[in-house]
């Protein structure tokens, strides 16, 4: 088996593949990738299935070592990455030789980069995914954060790839609005604040994680009631606790949640909510339920559309 | 009980909400509607989650959506708590008071109870599981005796033990591993409400009962109490 060492971890590098489905109703939080496009497209690019595990690369990235000859590709958040002496800009396909490192570098654009291996990530399944909870110590390299020494079995390599960087970027990582569906008919609803909120201009602090983003608003939003009954929570799902700040919740998100609901984030941008660092500005936007659909259609053909350039 | 409502939780789920009251009898409805939903192998549902007086089905996004909330509307009105797995009975040993419960004394004092009083109004109530949440395993159980009911703490601690037993408001709890929390912790349980590697998982599950029990230090032996999520790091 093939695996692919880890000189230095970076900030937060962790496996993630799609989620971890089926067991929410045991209190066990979804995970997975944060952005959904650029992962999907990485494996995409080399032919993994949709299912495959990769690496997710947060703001400061590894130094990655290849125990044997992998082909890999990274997307999402544009880093300068060296393999041996060849210098690439995200996102690119690439060959990587037994014994070279994969040095993930400066950052120029976004927050979350994907590195898919052919063949994929083949840590041990756990609750039917790999994905890693960090919290729960569940999945990928022991339920955390990779660190320097691990090595992370992986693939083997089909037949080596050309290297290929056409100069493209996944164009949702500079977008800076988040379009907003109202919140469900429930007790924890509050419909004013989801019109309130719309047309916000909201700031990312460093109070965010993977399980969720605190933000301060530039209007103030009503200071909704304390804590209700615990319901069951979706990725994008925009809360209001008592301090009147509002929480955008993300994949480790927990099962369910006491807090008052102003809206829920479209589909088609949680990509571009994955991409945001504290300090990072944006809008929210009132979305129909029609114009959202459409708006998660346009986004699948966009990172499609990647894809299919990287072919020509 | 008046008909939930229904309605959309983002674009790949459904929110079904039933009357915002902790009621044994409006949870034994959701429980079952959960059973019936699971019964119906919709193609591209995946997870179908009770809340307190709530409950969401989430679907894959390319699952087709028309009829859904139809659907839902039909077996949400099927009456009883008919079919539902029969519910277990767990016994749960509590070592209350001491390290384990460093909050029981103020317990004590906000309800204007003895400490002694706090722990016999604590074990003499058979629960019901209404929800897992919050962390894997974590019970939500109901409903408090009234003269227990306390708020959460003002400032909640960055960690409570793993197996430590909380109150807060009509609710009471375990939390099966070490987590950041608000409850008001009264004792600790050297069972294990988690671990992935079991089947099924957890060891309660919504609809479930539980009474505590009142157990010495001994109790604990010597292997710490916790959840078992996964091999060490």
């Amino acid at each position: 088996m093939i695996t692919v060492g880890v000189e230095r971890p970076g900030l937060l590098t962790t496996i993630q593949d799609g989620g971890r489905w089926g067991t929410q109703h045991l209190g066990v939080p979804v995970s997975g990738w944060m952005d959904s496009c650029a992962a999907r497209l990485a494996h995409s690019l080399l032919d993994n299935a949709e299912a495959a595990a990769l690496f997710e690369v947060t703001w400061l990235g590894p130094t990655l070592s290849a125990d044997g000859p992998l082909v890999i590709a990274v997307t999402g958040a544009e880093f300068s990455i060296r393999i041996g002496d060849r210098a690439l800009t995200v996102p690119f396909v690439a060959s990587v030789a037994t014994g070279e490192t994969i040095g993930f570098g400066e950052r120029l654009a976004g927050a979350r980069a994907y590195m898919a291996v052919a063949g994929g990530v083949l840590v041990p399944p756990v609750l039917g995914s790999r994905a890693t909870d960090v919290r729960a110590r569940l999945g990928g390299i022991h339920g955390r954060a990779l660190r320097a020494g691990d090595r992370v079995p992986v693939g083997d390599t089909p037949a080596e790839r050309l290297s290929r960087a056409p100069g493209l970027r996944c164009g949702w990582i500079a977008e800076r609005r988040l379009r907003l569906l109202p919140p469900p008919d429930s007790e924890a609803s509050l419909p004013g604040s989801y019109d309130v909120l719309c047309d916000a201009t909201c700031t990312v602090t460093p109070r965010s994680d993977r399980m969720g983003y605190r933000m301060t608003c530039d209007r103030p939003l009503a200071v909704a009631k304390g804590h209700l009954l615990s319901q069951p929570t979706v990725a994008g799902m925009v809360q209001l606790p008592p301090d009147g700040n509002p929480i955008l919740l993300m994949a480790d998100r927990q099962t369910t949640g006491g807090y008052a609901i102003a809206g829920v984030v479209a589909q088609a941008d949680l990509p571009v909510a994955a991409q945001l660092l504290p300090g990072d500005t944006f809008r929210f936007e009132a979305c129909s339920w029609d114009a959202a659909r459409l708006a998660l259609a346009a986004r699948e053909l966009e990172w499609r559309a990647l894809a299919a350039e990287f072919m020509t | 009980m008046r008909a939930p409502r229904i309605s959309r939780l983002g674009e790949h789920a459904w929110l079904i909400a039933f009357e915002p009251r902790l009621d044994a009898e409006v949870n034994a409805s959701i429980v079952a509607l959960a059973e019936r939903v699971r019964r119906q192998c919709w193609p591209g549902l995946r997870d179908v989650v009770p809340g307190a007086a709530t409950l969401a089905v989430h679907f894959a996004p390319d699952a087709k959506s028309e009829g859904i909330s139809e659907s839902l509307g039909v077996l949400a009105a099927a009456h009883g708590a008919d079919h539902h797995r029969p519910a277990n009975l767990v016994e749960v040993p509590v070592c209350y008071g001491g390290e384990f419960g460093p909050d029981l004394v103020e317990v004590a004092q906000r309800t204007s109870l003895s400490v002694d009083e706090v722990v016999r109004r604590h074990l003499g109530v058979e629960y019901r599981v209404f929800m897992l949440g919050f962390l894997p395993g974590f019970p939500y159980l109901g409903v408090v005796d009234p003269a227990l009911e306390v708020n959460r703490r003002a400032e909640p601690r960055s960690r409570v033990p793993a197996g430590s037993v909380g109150l807060a408001g009509q609710q009471t709890g375990i939390y099966p591993s070490e987590s950041p929390g608000g409850w008001q912790i009264i004792g600790r349980t050297p069972l294990r409400l988690f671990d992935a590697s079991s089947t099924p998982p957890t060891t309660l599950h919504a609809g479930d009962r539980v009474r505590f029990v009142a157990v010495g230090r001994d109790a604990f032996g010597e292997r710490p109490p916790a959840s078992s999520p996964g091999p060490p790091a």
